[in-house]
């Protein structure tokens, strides 16, 4: 069984060695089909271990061997393997084998393809690691290689200066998160002379029961030691704060929540399948397995997670914000993404793992299926990005307008696919959670209340550049020079103008008409390759949420299987009478509060009418408001007046990514580092050091050896000499005058 | 046998030599038995009346097995280079000298045979050299380490006078300092013969100057074991000699290093020569180490004494990696460089995972290391050292990285030199560095098993 286990790490890495070591031997071909192989095993692997997990109810616990011992750092190398463990694995290995599949043809003509696979390859091995650690040393590994592995695969195409940017860009963004992880690591092991999750979330929970019940209460900053059972927690509760911050900004690195997101859209400079692999389904959700891997200990200190709500909210807001107004098709994919983390953010605020976790199951098929459809789209129209240049491909290419359909659905939310399931409820989450001890205990219900006011409107703009890509890819007219105003000839049926007009007459044809031949030819469809990996996870956006449901978030379910802990008696709500307090705040069984989805799902109705009619007053939102704001060049040349301030302004804010952000992080804060750096090198290293050490040493020398050579020079030898002969007479008249 | 055959077989029996003496290390470190404290493989040199004392411990056996494995790396790279004779001669030398230093007990033979390095050093640097600008850094190095070891010189003969003795274990069964005074003063001087060596911060501008000046191997050297000299010198003979005067210095030292970390990371930054990026960058690292030294945590020492290690071999391979790139290119500077990656892919591979190495980078050597220092800084809740080491990470990081993607990435420009992919000679040279790099990483506990007992016995 064992090695059943480990052969989920090490598939990988065998496909990973053998494809960059060997390269030159198995070739471009073997290369991929090696690969590719590997990973379908490693998938199969999975699946068997979760089937293992979930179904069985085992759990693994592989010790391979030591790592570090010195004193009291003690670490291992093993792999442990439980229900979030499977969960992750089941995510990381699909997308992964669709993304390996994919690329066998995405990347066929790139002379570096063998080189790319490896990469891949690696980069999951990496993954695996990060979800299979059995300590958080060992997890650290999986998540710095997978940052190496970023920006190895950002910078593929490294003769690109905006690549090489872009990766350096998301290497620093990442390692401010990874430094004061390690800062964590720090103090968790002085406090508790462990890093392995077994012995560490016994020893962190440990402290909440007393008598065997859970004590909430007790585990507050503010409360007073009278427990002496607690003299153990309540000592080091600052302590397990300031860990708890810490972990969080390592997880906002890696997640690219808001304050250090800016990575992650730049780094869709890299190839399409990479954008799927990594910046959708496992890397950037990194830092969400660590807050649920780490629940045991965010549980012990909860106000904590009202920062997690907070930076989420917020980040959900401001990706679903910006994305709206980006042109890139990647970067509104990007934005999505962040905006979506943010949801699993707050819903990891909210202490409801399982919903976080689910959502991060389910927003990784969809996701990818949306990244990698856009590819395909990339890839069929000569690698445009730039959604203005698209239009009209809904009849050109019905396949990828059906899966980007799919996976934005399923994005937004539309009954019964993925998001359904796992969004929504985390919206729902707010009034199960509002009135609960928890929140009273942190004191701060009104920010609460403000993060999910912006979270939920959000969910609007979600829907909204959603509705958008869908719309300008592929329901209106072509907009693109490349492809139509290039291309649009006369009807051949005419000689010239003159017989069109004589025509014209008693006939409605058009003048112009796009020449078919000239357009198919320069569209690439792609070949089964490229379709499969969409089915597969198209049929996953579909159907995930659906299936997966009741097993994962479920009331009173029995998955999670000791893998989450939280600090409240959650799953016995429903069985609890009617009557008591518990039942009003369960949502799932509370017709009013039920009811508020329902006005959501009104809301957005409404908002989907005002979106779609083109007569409608409301500019910002209509799709013609918006087509004018992405031809917005275009129409100033024309001399269209249609655009109004408001707009304008609106826009600006919002294709600047809020300005200030970007601005703040890169300018005001980068370049002081360099000119710190110049600044000591002249001053001291090259000055003040310098003065006094060797130069100064040189020069006050030789001024000396100057100033004697002066002397020297001056002719006046004989003067000396007189005056040596004097003062050796008067030397002499002294020793003989004393003897 | 004509004179060319001569030298090649000349050239072969100095390599055949150093593979022994590695050969050697190796069963010494096989039959080194880590649950004894004391010095083990002890032998004496009796010169008339006066007896020297040998012997290997936890902490001189991997310096000896570090110098054994750098020295045939540079013969083998020095290979087909002018003056090699002499080149041979001179490293051969370097190395036997620093075996003496690396098992001595006796103060005055490790005095005499740590300035004695200096000699063939400075001939190596002198005849080798690539600019006029040599004999400036050559005089730096040699002035900086003999004005910091003069005074050294004096204490050891006024501890003389008090002893009767030199050899260590004397020293410090002879409770002979009763004026603490006395001994603050005699620490000072060894203090300032170390730091001139390791270099801590305000002593550090020579070696820059050597490192840009001298040839690759001696760059090697002087990164992999000439600056663990000095962190070597204060785990031995200041730490033990002088515990009270070294807890009375200690916040200096730790002031001096923290303000090393952080200033030395910040001026790489602006650095445009490779060369002088690695030498400030060793020169950070180094002061980590002595941090994590006189943060007098069990941990932090050990996790200094792999970092030293790991550096070793971590920046050993970077100055062959630049070594290599300049026999191509015959220049130094980052802004002649790019695209590398285009005509030597094996090159960008192993350059890559010496930056990984030197950003510490899980599984690479120095990232145990250094998180056992910062957890033993934290444990000794010396919270600025362990913002300045997490500073100097982060800063690390992004030299490191910059220079690899200047370097190894972006367009080939200046493509009238046709790139030539790495030869067999020097895989041979960097494929065993890479190996120690993830060895060091992935299995720690071979050096760490030895080195906690000789910590715990020493120091504890």
């Amino acid at each position: 069984m064992n090695y059943i286990v480990s052969l989920t790490l090490f598939l990988p890495f065998l496909g990973f060695f053998i494809s960059f070591f060997l390269g030159k031997v198995v070739g471009k071909l073997g290369a991929s089909i090696i690969t590719t192989t590997l990973i379908y095993m490693t998938m199969l692997t999975s699946i068997y271990i979760f089937y293992n997990i979930t179904v069985l109810k085992t759990v693994y616990y592989v010790d391979l061997c030591d790592w570090v011992n010195s004193y009291f750092v003690n670490i291992k190398w093993a792999l442990y393997f439980d229900t979030l463990t499977a969960s992750m694995l089941l995510v990381v290995n699909i997308v992964s084998f669709c993304t390996h599949l994919y690329s066998i043809e995405y990347m066929e003509g790139d002379p570096y393809k063998v080189r790319f696979m490896s990469y891949l390859s690696l980069f999951t091995f990496f993954m695996i690691i990060l979800v299979t650690a059995s300590n958080l040393f060992q997890l650290f590994v999986g998540w710095e290689g997978v940052g190496i592995c970023s920006y190895l695969l950002i910078n593929f195409w490294f003769h690109r200066l905006q690549a090489n940017k872009a990766a350096i860009m998301a290497v620093m963004t990442n390692k401010v998160g990874d430094i004061t992880l390690l800062c964590g690591f720090c103090i968790l092991l002085y406090y508790f002379k462990t890093l392995d999750f077994g012995v560490l979330f016994a020893l962190s929970t440990d402290s909440l029961f007393v008598n065997n019940e859970l004590n909430i209460t007790t585990v507050t900053l503010t409360s007073g030691m009278n427990d002496l059972l607690n003299m153990h927690i309540h000592t080091y509760a600052n302590e397990i704060y300031a860990i708890c911050i810490l972990f969080i900004i390592g997880a906002i690195g890696k997640s690219a929540q808001l304050g250090l997101h800016i990575w992650l859209p730049e780094a869709m400079e890299g190839p399409t399948p990479v954008s799927s692999l990594i910046h959708a389904a496992t890397m950037v959700t990194a830092g969400i397995f660590l807050i649920i891997r780490c629940s045991f200990i965010f549980e012990v200190v909860q106000p904590v997670l009202l920062w997690a709500v907070l930076i989420g909210s917020l980040t959900s807001f401001f990706g679903s914000t910006v994305a709206c107004f980006q042109d890139d098709i990647k970067k509104v994919i990007a934005y999505s993404t962040c905006s979506q983390l943010g949801y699993m953010f707050t819903a990891c605020g909210y202490s409801a793992y399982a919903n976080s976790l689910f959502h991060l199951f389910n927003h990784a098929f969809f996701k990818a299926l949306l990244f990698l459809t856009a590819g395909y789209i990339i890839h069929a129209v000569s690698n445009e990005q730039d959604m203005r240049q698209m239009g009209g491909l809904g009849k050109l290419m019905p396949l990828p307008y059906i899966m980007i359909s799919i996976g934005s659905f399923a994005l937004t939310g539309f009954p019964f696919l993925a998001g359904f399931y796992s969004k929504e409820k985390i919206l729902e989450l707010f009034y199960s959670r509002v009135s609960l001890n928890i929140v009273d205990a942190t004191q701060n219900l009104q920010w609460i209340y403000v993060a999910q006011l912006i979270s939920t409107t959000a969910v609007i703009f979600t829907i909204l550049y959603s509705a958008k890509m869908l719309a300008i890819v592929f329901m209106e007219d072509a907009n693109g020079p490349k492809i139509y105003n290039s291309t649009t000839v006369l009807h051949p049926d005419f000689k010239n103008v003159e017989t069109y007009y004589e025509w014209r007459g008693h006939n409605n044809m058009t003048l112009f008409q796009v020449k078919p031949l000239l357009y198919i030819n320069n569209i690439h469809y792609g070949t089964h390759l490229l379709i499969i990996p969409l089915f597969i996870l198209s049929l996953l956006s579909i159907f995930s949420g659906l299936l997966f449901n009741d097993m994962m978030v479920g009331p009173a379910n029995m998955f999670w299987n000791d893998s989450l802990f939280i600090a409240m008696q959650e799953t016995n709500m429903y069985a609890v009478n009617e009557s008591t307090e518990w039942t009003m705040l369960n949502f799932e069984f509370n017709k009013y509060i039920k009811g508020i989805s329902i006005w959501l799902g009104i809301y957005y109705t409404f908002i989907f009418i005002m979106f779609f009619s083109k007569w409608s007053s409301y500019d910002l939102f209509t799709i013609h408001a918006l087509k004018e704001f992405s031809n917005e060049r275009t129409n100033r040349r024309k001399g269209r007046e249609n655009i109004t301030l408001w707009n304008i302004n609106i826009r600006t804010i919002m294709v600047e990514k809020y300005i200030f952000i970007n601005k703040i992080f890169l300018e005001k804060l980068m370049t002081p580092f360099f000119k710190v750096g110049l600044y000591l090198y002249y001053t001291l290293d090259r000055g003040l050091i310098e003065l006094v050490g060797p130069m100064g040493v040189v020069k006050s020398l030789h001024n000396v050896v100057y100033k004697y050579e002066k002397y020297q020079n001056n002719k006046k030898t004989i003067m000396y000499l007189n005056v040596m002969l004097l003062g050796a007479l008067l030397l002499a008249f002294i020793i003989l005058s004393i003897v | 046998m004509s004179n060319i055959e001569f030298r090649k077989q000349t050239k072969q029996d100095y390599i055949v030599l150093s593979v022994l003496l590695y050969i050697g290390s190796v069963i010494l470190w096989l039959n080194y038995d880590p649950f004894r404290f004391a010095f083990q493989y002890e032998w004496s040199l009796k010169i008339w009346d006066y007896c020297f004392y040998f012997g290997i411990d936890g902490l001189s056996l991997f310096f000896i097995y570090l110098t054994t494995f750098l020295i045939p790396l540079c013969l083998i790279f020095n290979w087909s280079v002018k003056n090699e004779s002499t080149n041979f001669a001179s490293l051969v030398a370097i190395e036997l000298l620093l075996l003496v230093v690396f098992t001595t007990t006796d103060l005055l033979m490790f005095y005499i045979f740590f300035e004695a390095i200096l000699i063939p050093f400075f001939i190596f640097i002198g005849i080798n050299a690539y600019r006029k600008r040599k004999t400036h850094a050559a005089y730096l190095l040699f002035f900086y380490t003999i004005a910091g070891s003069i005074f050294m010189l004096v204490a050891i003969l006024s501890i003389y006078t008090y002893t009767g003795s030199l050899d260590l274990y004397i020293i410090l069964d002879r409770n002979y300092l009763e004026n603490f005074n006395m001994e603050k003063i005699i620490w000072i001087t060894f203090f300032l013969a170390f730091a001139v060596k390791v270099p801590i911060f305000p002593f550090h501008i020579w070696l820059p100057e050597a490192h840009v000046e001298a040839p690759t191997e001696g760059s090697v050297l002087l990164a992999g074991i000439l600056l663990k000299l000095g962190t070597y010198g204060i785990l031995r003979f200041l730490m033990p000699m002088f515990p009270a005067a070294t807890a009375y210095y200690t916040p200096m030292v730790v002031t001096l290093s923290t303000l090393g970390i952080v200033y030395t990371s910040f001026i790489t930054l602006r650095q445009i020569d490779i060369k002088r990026i690695i030498a400030y960058s060793s020169v950070a690292h180094m002061n980590l180490c002595v941090l994590g030294i006189f943060s007098a945590n069990i941990t932090a020492i050990s996790g200094s004494i792999l970092l030293m290690i790991g550096h070793g071999v971590v920046s050993g391979g970077l100055f062959f990696a630049i070594g290599i790139l300049y026999n191509r290119m015959h220049t130094k500077l980052i802004k002649y460089y790019s695209g590398l990656i285009h005509g030597m892919p094996m090159f960008a591979f192993f350059f890559f995972v010496l930056i990984m190495g030197n950003i510490s980078l899980p599984l690479t050597s120095n990232f145990i290391g250094e998180f056992l220092i910062l957890y033993g800084l934290y444990s000794s809740n010396q919270i600025y050292g362990l913002l300045a080491g997490l500073v100097g990470i982060f800063v690390g990081t992004l030299y490191s990285i910059v220079l690899f993607n200047k370097v190894i990435f972006g367009i080939r420009e200046n493509s009238d030199k046709k790139l030539i992919d790495l030869n067999w000679k020097e895989l041979n040279v960097l494929l065993p560095i890479v190996l120690h790099v993830v060895w060091i990483g992935v299995y720690p506990n071979s050096f760490l098993d030895i080195i906690n007992t000789y910590v715990m016995y020493n120091y504890f």
